[in-house]
């Protein structure tokens, strides 16, 4: 209907104009950057700095990490969400009380969290003594390899309310006579869950899916509160090497890992976005 | 024809009158500048001049006649406790003693200077003098304003002191001034006629950082609220009658810098004041403030009691550096403008100003103290010109990167740079030059970690060999573990370091200088970091036998602790290592090696300026550096300098040594003419702690810097490397406070800290 007004782009121009300036030409721009040397002649150096980056032993131990961490907290965070999500559509008294309280600690600030889990998972912390408890000996969490449990946990604890948020939406959209009419027509709980309930939340499914890997991506607060800038190789992180390239204002170096890191990140939900259609037409 | 050629003349002198009435931009006095080395404390215009007071002189300024100073002052003292000959106008009783402040307060047009009095028994009291200039210009004591006890504050636990009074200014006879409180800084109002001190009421939770008096009736008040970030200054009135504060409007701001300076002329209806190296007017009314005007630089750091002051079209301003005055008329600023951005506070960059500023009218220099240096290499990837001369030091992470990068421009084209340069010990030319070339100027350097070991009370008190004095930090920590377990009790006297340390500190403090010197060490080649773990776990290895309760130190701090230095007794001093040197002979300068074998190093920390390349101005910004080199202390130099080493005489060594054989020869005097016996006894007491005092000030007093103090420091010559930003300042505290604590062993503190160097090193750092 708004085809032929050239109004249309009377008024969509304030918000394109933003858009180019706060994130197409500082895009761009960052893509440039990349490709110079960062001294006072600024030279062109081509993808010298992805090599030089895609070389080095730390960019590649902080992406498998941080690619490993994803793929473990992601997943988990999903099922963990759904199940209890599930869980939760079918408790109905104080259901809101179990909603609100899985919500809070995504509310909590990470520094105020962090503080417990310090506590929890000290040497001579009560997780440490469970474990003497039942025979075992007691473990480094804090400043070994051993950190990835805390920070794994700490992760589905924080994130786990706003996805099961998003999941238990998706269930209590679902029309309560679509289940009644299949139970009528003899269908069992199996056929009843990947005939109506997948298909249907799928959107959500995905969102949460997306949204639990971007979040996972991102595992590096906890790392660097608990173990500061250089912790155990196992939970080094891609963000690690950022960060520390920063502090030794070494910018080109940090454009270049953003960008090979976002090419990533591009590649994977490009793939994921096929596979949800795929999924999608294929369930319905 | 002659009338008119006369007329012309005449046109001609007026004009040249006028030009020379007009203000324009003054440098009254600046410290080390034509003999004048004084701290102003307090100015105030009177008549055509402006006085201006420190704790012992008084100096007159005005356009015509400059700088002089008012004769009479330092006699003030004597006139308000008297002499033998003439009483006082204070009678003091005997275990009382007065002396007199440095400010000079102007209320309802009668100068007051403050006087202390304190007694031995702990009484204080305050009194505010008059002082009187005669027609004749002479200085005598007025009436005594007594304030009792009503200045002194009590912080409680038996701490008092006394109050002290900036941006004072005044209506009628009251004085009002900011002040800091038992708790918080207050503004207070000193009732001349009754004697007597209140804390205005301000309903605000701001803090007040600047005072000047308003319309009738008013103050004009800059405050700061530090709860909000960014911070925010403000602008407001304080009603003396209703005690109540209104809200001007909002100042600006540069970094954390706030403005300063206050100054209201209610002439023009203009306020004044000092941000980020410039002054600025603004409009001020009460109903708001206009526009920011920046109208001149300014040099001056404005931290001094005294508030500015308007002085014609002069806007005066002091510092503990000196007054400056700025033309308030002036409507046009220089034509170029060079601005330095002296993040390190070096005081030669800051002292070049006048001589640059003398020879360079066309260019103001606006120079920014502190602020962060992480804004440099941002300024340098934007090319930005907007900074001219920065200044960094070598510790600094932004030194590294910027000059690998080449964001420096080159100096080479200053003979007078490169010459200075050249002479300089070897680690800091190659600090500051890449392929010959040279791109920044060193214009300080310390070297901290310096130990000076009590090798006196060792051997003669505890009766060690100078084959046992150590070189290596395993041997130091050896000698501390046989120290520790029980020979320290043989002289109970004997502290490890200086008093006041409590275990857990002095453990730290000993481990940090050695961990200091393991990462130097480490820095220096690959084999080193190879050898890494293996050195640090020997010294760690040694370090643990150390008995930390063995030294007689407190376990924690305690209310009534006390102490009492005694420099003999002191076994370890750590220093900053310069060419001063500040112990006595009992202790000798070492440098410690890691470990046996291997040489002792000595980190030294450079601080230098160098010139933005983008720079519009470079040209000027080299001969600023150049005025900088001038305006060096001599001593900063020969830090540097190996060449250097004549000794410095100490200027003030004739005078004080004059004064103290006049002190001797008066003591004389009053034991021939005395006939108390317990009087007399009493004088040769003095006599000889006098002549005693004659002879020390003989041997120590006659350089700053002797043949002595130069030679120990050259020894360290071969030890000097440049410190750099290390694993020190990136994480290793948090893993060493563990060690310490006892929560990582040796062996987990070596592994720690060879993986965090590891790990730097892989990721190219």
């Amino acid at each position: 209907m708004f085809e032929k007004k050239k109004s249309v782009v009377f008024f969509l121009m304030p918000g394109l104009l933003m858009l180019m300036v706060f994130y197409i030409v500082p895009f761009i721009s960052g893509i440039g950057y990349s490709l110079t040397d960062g001294s006072y002649k600024n030279e062109f150096v081509g993808v010298q700095n992805y090599v030089s980056l895609w070389q080095n032993s730390m960019f590649q131990l902080g992406l498998k990490n941080t690619m490993q961490l994803s793929l473990i907290c992601a997943p988990l965070l999903w099922v963990l969400s759904f199940l209890l999500a599930s869980a939760l559509a079918a408790i109905k008294p104080y259901g809101g009380f179990f909603r609100s309280s899985v919500l809070m600690p995504y509310l909590a600030p990470s520094s105020a969290i962090l503080l417990v889990w310090l506590v929890v998972f000290d040497f001579g912390g009560p997780v440490n003594r469970v474990l003497e408890g039942m025979g075992m000996q007691r473990v480094m969490w804090l400043t070994s390899g051993a950190l990835r449990v805390p920070v794994v946990l700490m992760f589905l604890w924080k994130n786990l309310g706003f996805c099961l948020v998003i999941f238990l939406a998706a269930l209590q959209a679902i029309p309560q006579p679509l289940y009644e009419y299949a139970e009528l027509e003899g269908a069992g709980f199996a056929t009843r869950a990947f005939r109506i309930t997948l298909p249907l939340i799928t959107p959500s499914a995905f969102l949460v899916f997306v949204l639990a890997w971007i979040n996972a991506f991102k595992i590096f607060k906890e790392v660097y509160f608990i173990a500061g800038a250089y912790p155990d190789y196992s939970v080094y992180t891609l963000q690690n090497y950022m960060n520390n390239m920063f502090e030794k204002l070494n910018y080109q170096n940090v454009t270049a890992a953003a960008y090979s890191f976002g090419l990533i990140v591009f590649a994977i939900f490009g793939l994921l976005f096929f596979i949800q259609r795929r999924a999608a037409r294929g369930l319905t | 024809m002659k009338r008119r050629i006369c007329l012309f003349l005449a046109a001609c002198l007026l004009c040249t009158a006028s030009m020379a009435l007009a203000a324009g931009n003054v440098t009254i006095a600046v410290r080390g500048q034509d003999g004048f080395d004084s701290y102003i404390s307090s100015m105030f215009v009177w008549g055509d001049r402006l006085l201006m007071s420190s704790y012992d002189g008084l100096y007159a300024w005005s356009q015509e006649g400059g700088l002089v100073e008012v004769e009479g002052y330092q006699e003030l003292d004597a006139m308000l406790t008297g002499t033998p000959e003439e009483p006082g106008i204070v009678e003091l009783e005997e275990d009382q003693y007065c002396y007199l402040d440095a400010q000079i307060f102007v209320v309802d047009n009668r100068l007051y200077r403050l006087a202390q009095i304190s007694g031995e028994d702990g009484s204080e009291q305050s009194l505010f003098v008059e002082i009187v200039i005669g027609e004749d210009g002479a200085l005598s004591l007025g009436e005594v304003v007594d304030m009792g006890d009503s200045l002194l504050i009590d912080y409680g636990d038996g701490y008092t002191g006394y109050r002290s009074f900036n941006n004072p200014c005044s209506y009628e006879n009251t004085l009002y001034a900011i002040s800091w409180g038992e708790n918080a800084q207050e503004i207070v109002a000193i009732d001349m006629e009754a004697g007597t001190l209140d804390a205005l009421y301000l309903d605000t939770d701001r803090d007040i950082l600047g005072l000047s008096p308003f319309t009738e009736g008013k103050l004009l008040v800059i405050a700061a609220d530090y709860t909000t970030d960014p911070v925010a200054t403000f602008l407001m009135t304080y009603d003396l009658e209703s005690e109540e504060l209104t809200d001007l409007g909002t100042l600006p701001m540069k970094d954390y810098q706030t403005p300063n300076g206050l100054c209201y002329d209610e002439a023009r209806g203009k306020m004044y004041y000092v941000l980020a190296g410039s002054v600025w007017r603004m409009d001020v009314t009460e109903e708001g403030l206009g526009e920011p005007e920046e109208f001149g630089d300014m040099p001056l750091e404005i931290y001094s009691d005294s508030s500015a002051v308007l002085m014609g079209d002069l806007y005066i301003l002091s510092s503990y550096e000196g007054v400056v005055g700025r033309d308030v008329t002036l409507d046009k600023l220089p034509e170029q403008r060079l601005r330095v951005e002296n993040t390190s506070y070096i005081e030669p960059i800051r002292q070049a100003y006048y001589a640059f500023t003398d020879a360079h009218p066309e260019y103001m220099v606006s120079i920014s103290n502190g602020g962060s240096t992480g804004d440099f290499v941002q300024d340098m990837m934007n090319r930005s010109a907007e900074v001219d001369i920065y200044t960094i030091s070598s510790e600094d992470n932004a030194f590294s990167a910027l000059m690998e990068r080449g964001f420096m421009a080159e100096l080479g084209g200053s003979e007078k740079l490169t010459d200075y340069v050249s002479t300089l010990y070897p680690v800091i030319r190659s600090l500051v030059t890449r392929e010959e070339e040279l791109y920044a100027v060193p214009l300080e350097s310390y070297a901290s970690g310096g130990l000076a070991i009590n090798t006196k009370l060792l051997t003669e008190k505890f009766g060690y060999t100078q084959e046992e004095i150590p070189t290596t930090w395993p041997q130091m920590f050896e000698l501390l573990a046989d120290l520790s377990s029980g020979r320290m009790q043989d002289v109970p006297e004997a502290t490890l370091l200086s008093p006041g340390y409590i275990q857990r500190d002095a453990k730290q403090q000993i481990f940090s200088m050695m961990l200091q010197d393991y990462f130097l060490w480490l820095d220096q080649s690959e084999e080193n970091l190879m050898r890494g773990s293996e050195v640090l776990m020997a010294c760690c290895e040694a370090f643990e036998k150390i008995d930390w309760t063995g030294f007689g130190m407190p376990e924690e701090y305690e209310d009534d602790m006390m102490w009492e230095y005694q420099e003999e007794n002191i076994l370890i001093e750590s220093y900053s290592v310069d060419i001063n040197y500040y112990f006595s002979e009992n202790f000798e300068p070492v440098a410690l090696a890691i470990a046996e074998g291997e040489e002792p190093l000595m980190g030294l920390n450079v601080t230098m300026a160098f010139v933005n390349p983008f720079s519009e101005h470079r040209e000027a910004a080299i001969e600023y550096l150049e005025a900088a080199l001038d305006c060096m202390q001599l001593t900063s130099r020969m830090n540097m300098d190996p060449t250097l080493n004549d000794p410095v005489e100490n200027e003030y060594y004739e005078e004080n040594m004059k004064s103290i054989e006049q002190s001797i020869a008066d003591i004389q005097t009053a034991m021939e003419e005395t006939e108390d016996e317990e009087q007399r006894e009493m004088l040769s007491q003095n006599l000889t702690d006098m002549q005693t005092w004659k002879e020390e000030y003989e041997k120590t007093g006659r350089y700053d810097v002797s043949e002595e103090d130069i030679a120990r420091y050259r020894a360290f010559g071969d030890a000097f490397v440049v410190q750099k930003a290390t694993v020190w300042s990136t994480g290793a505290y948090e893993q060493v406070t563990q060690y310490l604590d006892g929560a990582m062993n040796a062996q987990q503190l070596a592994s720690e800290l060879e993986k965090t160097l590891q790990m730097q090193r892989l990721e190219g750092i």
